[in-house]
């Protein structure tokens, strides 16, 4: 039934009826979300957020000059130094301002408040870690590296529905979501799960982002680059020690947050209305989220009149965490369209095998199923699973897996763990039209010449047959020997000189190199 | 297109600004609802789309360029939001998919219901430079130029783009299809 190619027809069927055209009152109510929230935004023109490029010189060139006065007069702390060096450009009314450094005195230097600090257990846990972990850790942060699967249920407090999650591997009660947690998990999430115990409970406050596909922290030079709009919705495990910029009252300041390094970049950091509160002093591992900042609410009272600063982007505190950890040097295994169950079993079963793997794919091979995710848990097993798994080098590893009542046992996709799925790009020549093809077979009986030079032949296996101008074929065969030798993650662009118009077509490569 | 409505937007008119998208919401949130597979993200990626447009408007030099230039916004924002969303995710089941009709329904019926869907499901298999491509052409029925205005790419590239997106449509629907 599915094996014939999609026609337009069909497909314009299917994308009108997935895109389910909306009614006037949804349209009236999205338009009037839009109005107000551009209503409360300014444009780039009016406060730029980022300064025209005569205006960074001359800011640039400012700085430098009041540095290097600074410095010789051994009047400037280094704060202040740090912030002018830094936020200026994000804030214009603190560089504006004729004595940024009007502060009130720190609240008392102190460590991370040791609710905050989990002891023991090294992060992340495990899921299975969880249970164990929750009646140590009341009022506590944790990380987990786990799965979670959610689904839509009565809240047992507030007015409407939320969000509730099974983590997989985790025996306990579900996890109900935190109310500003990310909104991205209402599908589900996997990778390094941040939970908030309170009264023996865990709730789900967010995700954290990887920094070059690793949970590692990210430096401030790098939080700063963000754009905050592409920041939302993820937290941020973040290194460095925070300090007090600027207040106008006790308990409204503006703190910054740094990296140690040759060339430190603070970011603006805040009290969140629902967060814990920042200690000047504390350092170490901190997990941020984005948060618009007004510099006018911590300005002293007698500065406030006119002011005309931000809001700006910033960061809130959503914890800290100190002690053993193991976040800098894990990857991230990620799943797509998978349920947490076999994601993290297939997670497990890849990172054990491949530590620079970066991301997991999974897709039912061989087995049709109605509803894909559901597949994931048959009661009687025997539904095999394709898995790709991405390497940091960008190459790829698959394998076919089966989940049965005892777990998941997988063999390499090609016969043996050197295996790797090679995206190849070439252009078909010969015929009647330009090709533009992949190839996903282990064969062809064409030559290939390879930047018009090297000649390769493909060997074993199948091919499938696509132009742009003349329509398929007929299905895959298997009539093309020849050999083809690359390495994993090759990116190949190959140019084919047809000799066999049967193969003319030809797509698709799965490539065992040295085969 | 009203030249002059865009000018008045790009000088901080939020009121003209509000009269342009009026018209455009509907056909924004089906294309990202097509793109995305669902429909609440398709609402935030054209809400932030917006936001982000009314913010860079004033960047925008040639006005008669506007709606390639918020359906790129509109695409980037598409592609954001996939990519935040790209760990696991649960399949929703619309309501109205697991009605049962009263009277047995034809073979041919269920086989072609059971087809589209199952292109539906390969649909979601594919990335989002597929899925974006196909849904401006094949739902939004725009010219292959004006695809390779809105990606900034050239219209060979969108040839190609659309080919491979199409085998790779054809190849995703025979593993829905247990082939």
């Amino acid at each position: 039934m599915t094996g014939r190619s999609v026609d337009d027809r069909e497909l314009e069927e299917v994308l009108t009826s997935r895109a389910a055209t909306t009614s006037r009152d949804d349209e009236l109510t999205l338009l009037a979300a839009v109005s107000g929230r551009v209503r409360a935004t300014r444009q780039d023109r009016v406060l730029p957020l980022m300064p025209r490029r005569w205006e960074r010189v001359a800011w640039v060139g400012s700085v430098a000059l009041a540095l290097v006065i600074g410095l010789g007069l051994g009047i400037l702390g280094p704060r202040w130094l740090a912030a002018v060096g830094s936020t200026a450009s994000a804030l214009p009314s603190i560089a504006a301002s004729p004595s940024p450094a009007l502060t009130f005195p720190p609240r008392s230097p102190s460590p991370i408040p040791s609710s905050w600090v989990p002891d023991g257990n090294r992060v992340p846990l495990l899921p299975e870690q969880l249970a164990a972990a929750i009646p140590q850790r009341e009022g506590q942060l944790v990380i987990v590296h786990g799965h979670m699967s959610s689904s839509r249920l009565p809240c047992p407090t507030g007015p409407a529905g939320c969000w509730v999650g099974t983590l997989a591997g985790f025996d306990g009660p579900p996890i109900f979501a935190a109310a500003d947690a990310d909104p991205g998990w209402q599908g589900g999430a996997s990778g390094y799960l941040v939970l908030r115990i309170e009264d023996g409970k865990a709730t789900y406050v967010g995700s954290l982002r990887p920094h070059d596909e690793r949970v590692g922290p990210w430096p401030t030079s790098e939080l700063a680059r963000l754009d905050p709009t592409d920041s939302a919705g993820w937290l941020y495990l973040a290194e460095g020690s925070v300090s007090t910029l600027q207040c106008g009252a006790s308990d409204r300041c503006l703190y910054q947050l740094t990296t140690p390094g040759s060339a430190p970049k603070p970011v603006l950091l805040a009290d969140r209305p629902a967060g814990p509160r920042i200690q000047p002093g504390m350092s170490g591992l901190l997990i941020v989220q984005p948060m618009t900042l007004s510099t006018c609410d911590s300005l002293p009272p007698d500065s406030l009149r006119g002011c005309a600063g931000g809001p700006v982007a910033g960061w809130g505190l959503v914890g800290a965490l100190t002690g053993p950890s193991a976040l800098r040097t894990q990857p991230v295994p990620t799943c797509d369209r998978v349920e947490g169950d076999l994601c993290a079993t297939v997670a497990a079963h890849a990172v054990g095998e491949t530590p620079d793997l970066v991301a997991i794919d999974v897709g039912l091979f061989g087995a049709r199923c109605p509803a894909n995710a559901r597949c994931a848990a048959p009661p009687d097993g025997g539904y095999p699973y394709e898995v790709v798994a991405t390497l940091a080098d960008g190459s790829g590893r698959a394998w076919i897996c089966t989940a049965d009542a005892t777990g998941l046992s997988c063999q390499p996709r090609f016969g043996d763990d050197q295996s790797a799925l090679v995206p190849v790009r070439i252009v078909v020549e010969g015929v009647a039209s330009r090709y533009v093809v992949f190839i996903d077979a282990n064969g062809s009986s064409f030559d290939l010449v390879v930047d018009g030079t090297t000649t390769v032949q493909l060997t074993r296996g199948r091919w499938d047959m696509y132009s742009t101008d003349v329509p398929p074929p007929g299905p895959p065969n298997d009539l093309c020997p020849g050999t083809l030798d690359v390495q994993p993650g090759s990116q190949l662009e190959l140019r084919i000189t047809v000799t066999n118009g049967a193969c003319s077509h030809a797509i698709g490569l799965d490539v065992s190199p040295g085969s | 297109l009203d030249p002059d409505r865009i000018r008045r937007a790009q000088h901080g008119d939020a009121d003209a600004f509000t009269e342009l998208i009026e018209g455009r919401i509907g056909a924004m949130t089906r294309t990202a609802t097509a793109i995305l597979g669902h429909e609440a993200d398709a609402r935030d990626a054209v809400q932030d789309a917006l936001v982000a447009a009314w913010r860079q408007l004033p960047h925008l030099r040639d006005p008669n360029a506007f709606d390639a230039w918020l359906t790129r916004i509109l695409v980037h924002r598409c592609r954001r939001g996939l990519r935040h969303r790209g760990v696991a995710r649960v399949r929703e089941i619309p309501a109205q998919a697991l009605a049962f009709d009263d009277g047995p329904s034809a073979p041919d019926d269920l086989a072609a219901a059971e087809r589209r869907a199952a292109i539906g499901r390969a649909f979601d298999r594919l990335g989002i430079d597929q899925r974006t491509i196909l849904v401006l052409h094949h739902l939004d029925g725009r010219p292959l130029a004006d695809i390779a205005e809105v990606l900034r790419i050239p219209v060979g590239t969108v040839k190609s783009r659309l080919h491979h997106a199409r085998i790779a449509l054809d190849r995703a629907l025979r593993r829905e299809g247990g082939r």
